[in-house]
């Protein structure tokens, strides 16, 4: 009734703990490898899961062929991270609630929080709500350098009541590293929605945001991205600390916030404005977007085979 | 020109190694690259302009440039540290061409003033200029502190004059680069941290002698009390000395990136590094087995206590 997709790339720490955490209520599991050079599809395969392997450009292009893809034979599908894990409740719930669900329902909302050097991260408003699950061929992937979503095509959603963990076991360092490349992304997408440099409608819009998420979204976009970044920054992290109750998590929370929800926020801001030096002197955008590709050291952000369609 | 040999240890640095052995060439008879094995064209730019190069495995700073001086073939009087990403101004060049050979016998080190400049601008305020560094000392007279990261060098015999000019420490990688330099330093740091805390290696220099009252004061501040704060609490108020006391708002954009990033979110991920570090140990029975986790950290497979060697194996 339910197929899960895992996108990975060197996960054998992992990949066992997902496998394991879905297959109780998934009727068959994918692995989606861009290439591992350990033992991720190896042991993927020993646990039953059908492993493809794939070139990696970005998550939503990968999480997009993969949809198209793959025989998935099963009404529901399902995207998990291979560093994520489900709660029973969750487990519990999907099992129940997905079968009973109504014709026009077509995607459900999971809540997922973080756990951080062995903390749950509860507080600094870091539950999040993504869209998780949905009928096959009712969802697609918004084309994105950073943050892929998915946008129901059709239906509406609803949200389940228990908790899945976003785990990851490795450590500081690759944190760092893991979001020292999300940066350069989320850099490359700001300033292809400054320049648009997307050929079509990938410029932002609140078509796809949950409802409850449009607060969050307008702010984000009328406020927090005209103030300098480094202001903006600043400002939340102390709203995510001080007034989300952040302090809570204790000192692994604050590690957290601090790296995800002020460093990380700065670093996109700091290599926003280091990548604009060379793109504003720039005329036109073809120029800009050769520019952006050689120094990001993305070069498929020079071609157009990023852009949404 | 001078007396004086040029060392300077590379890895992967074509980027800048030609600048900086050009920069070298203004002063010196003899140019070392000390490489840990490029993969990319440093040896070979290197050797095309006129360095002697010479591969060695890399296992800390501090321990490759110690090889340096204990086995290059050195035969001027004096000797100086440069590092691949630095150049002398040219005011710096003529001081050491006229001052370097007039010096008397009694004085056997020189230190010279760094500016920093990060983003293309030179960062003058912030505590971070000048930050005044031994760098030429006669042959012999001069080691290097062992230690995983901010290994200086100290003199052991004869005294230092400090130089008027500057040399820049001028990184032309972009700000992924400069993140992922400092996260690794960041580890090595924490390590230089708890090696202390548990006294786990012997060749360890503690805050010993020191070549100045600068870094013997700074040193003493981070190992005494900075190291014991909560781990918000002494990057926080060091990047507000910096940042406000000390005048970094003055560095304009560039500033505001790299006060941030150096002093509070480096100092930062050090202090949760230490605890991260500081939690494996402790699951650890013993001295033995510490020490081994430590080298699994930066990747070396061991580290034998008796010669004090560390053996890198390829994992």
């Amino acid at each position: 009734m339910l197929s899960v997709i895992i996108l990975t790339r060197d996960e054998e720490i992992h990949i066992e703990r997902a496998i394991r955490s879905v297959a109780p209520i998934a009727a068959k599991i994918f692995v989606v490898d861009s290439f591992s050079t350990d033992r991720t599809c190896e042991v993927a395969r020993s646990l039953g899961a059908y492993v493809v392997q794939h070139e990696f450009i970005t998550q939503s292009q990968q999480f997009e062929w993969a949809i198209g893809a793959l025989p998935i034979e099963t009404e529901w599908v399902m995207r998990l991270d291979a560093d994520e894990i489900l709660t029973d409740e969750l487990r519990d719930e999907i099992t129940e609630q997905l079968p009973k669900l109504q014709r026009d329902i077509s995607g459900v909302y999971l809540r997922l929080a973080y756990v951080f050097m062995g903390r749950k991260v509860v507080h600094g408003g870091r539950s999040l709500k993504l869209l998780r699950i949905f009928r096959k061929g009712a969802a697609r992937v918004k084309r994105r350098w950073m943050d892929e979503r998915m946008v129901l095509m059709e239906g509406h959603a609803v949200t389940f009541k228990n908790m899945m963990f976003d785990h990851n076991l490795k450590t500081l360092t690759f944190f760092i590293e893991k979001h020292n490349d999300y940066a350069t992304r989320e850099a490359i997408q700001t300033l292809c929605e400054k320049y648009s440099l997307f050929a079509s409608e990938n410029q932002s819009s609140d078509e796809d945001i949950p409802r409850g998420g449009k607060l969050k979204y307008r702010l984000k976009h009328n406020i927090y991205d005209r103030m300098p970044y480094w202001i903006a920054s600043s400002a939340f992290f102390s709203y995510r600390y001080f007034l989300s109750f952040g302090f809570l998590d204790g000192k692994e929370g604050l590690a957290y916030h601090f790296l995800q929800g002020y460093w990380y926020r700065f670093l996109v801001g700091a290599k926003v404005e280091e990548f604009d030096r060379a793109l504003r002197r720039l005329p036109t955008s073809q120029a800009r977007r050769t520019e952006l590709a050689r120094l990001s050291g993305f070069p498929s952000v020079a071609t157009r085979e990023t852009d949404d369609r | 020109m001078a007396e004086i040999c040029v060392i300077i240890l590379t890895y992967n640095e074509e980027k800048h190694i030609e600048r900086a052995i050009s920069s070298a060439q203004e002063i010196a008879a003899q140019i070392f690259v000390v490489d840990s094995f490029s993969t990319d064209r440093t040896c070979e730019i290197a050797r095309a302009f006129g360095a002697e190069v010479v591969q060695h495995a890399y296992i800390v700073q501090s321990r490759q440039f110690q090889w340096a001086i204990d086995n290059l073939p050195i035969t001027t009087e004096w000797v100086m540290r440069l590092d691949a990403d630095e150049t002398l101004t040219p005011e710096l060049v003529s001081e050491i061409n006229q001052s370097l050979p007039r010096l008397p016998t009694s004085v056997t080190g020189v230190t010279l003033r760094r500016r920093h400049v990060f983003m293309g601008r030179w960062i003058r305020h912030g505590a971070r200029y000048p930050i005044t560094l031994l760098r030429i000392w006669r042959r012999g007279t001069a080691c290097i502190e062992l230690r995983w990261m901010d290994e200086h060098m100290i003199l052991l015999c004869g005294r230092a004059v400090g130089f008027k000019h500057d040399f820049s420490d001028h990184n032309l990688s972009d700000l992924s680069s400069f993140i992922r330099k400092h996260n690794e330093y960041a580890t090595r740091e924490a390590i230089d941290v708890l090696i202390d805390r548990y006294h786990l290696l012997e060749w360890h220099h503690g805050p010993a002698a020191f070549t100045n009252i600068q870094m013997a004061a700074k040193r003493r501040v981070k190992e005494n009390l900075y190291n014991r704060l909560p781990i918000w609490i002494g990057p926080a108020s060091y990047f507000l000395y910096r940042y406000f006391v000390r005048l970094g708002f003055l560095d304009g954009q560039e500033g505001i990136i790299y006060h941030f990033l150096q002093a509070f979110w480096y100092r930062f991920l050090v202090g949760i590094k230490v605890d991260e570090l500081e939690r494996l140990l402790q699951s650890l029975p013993d001295r033995e087995a510490r020490i081994a986790a430590i080298g699994r950290t930066i990747g070396y497979s061991s580290i034998d206590l008796t010669t004090t060697r560390i053996t890198k194996s390829e994992i």
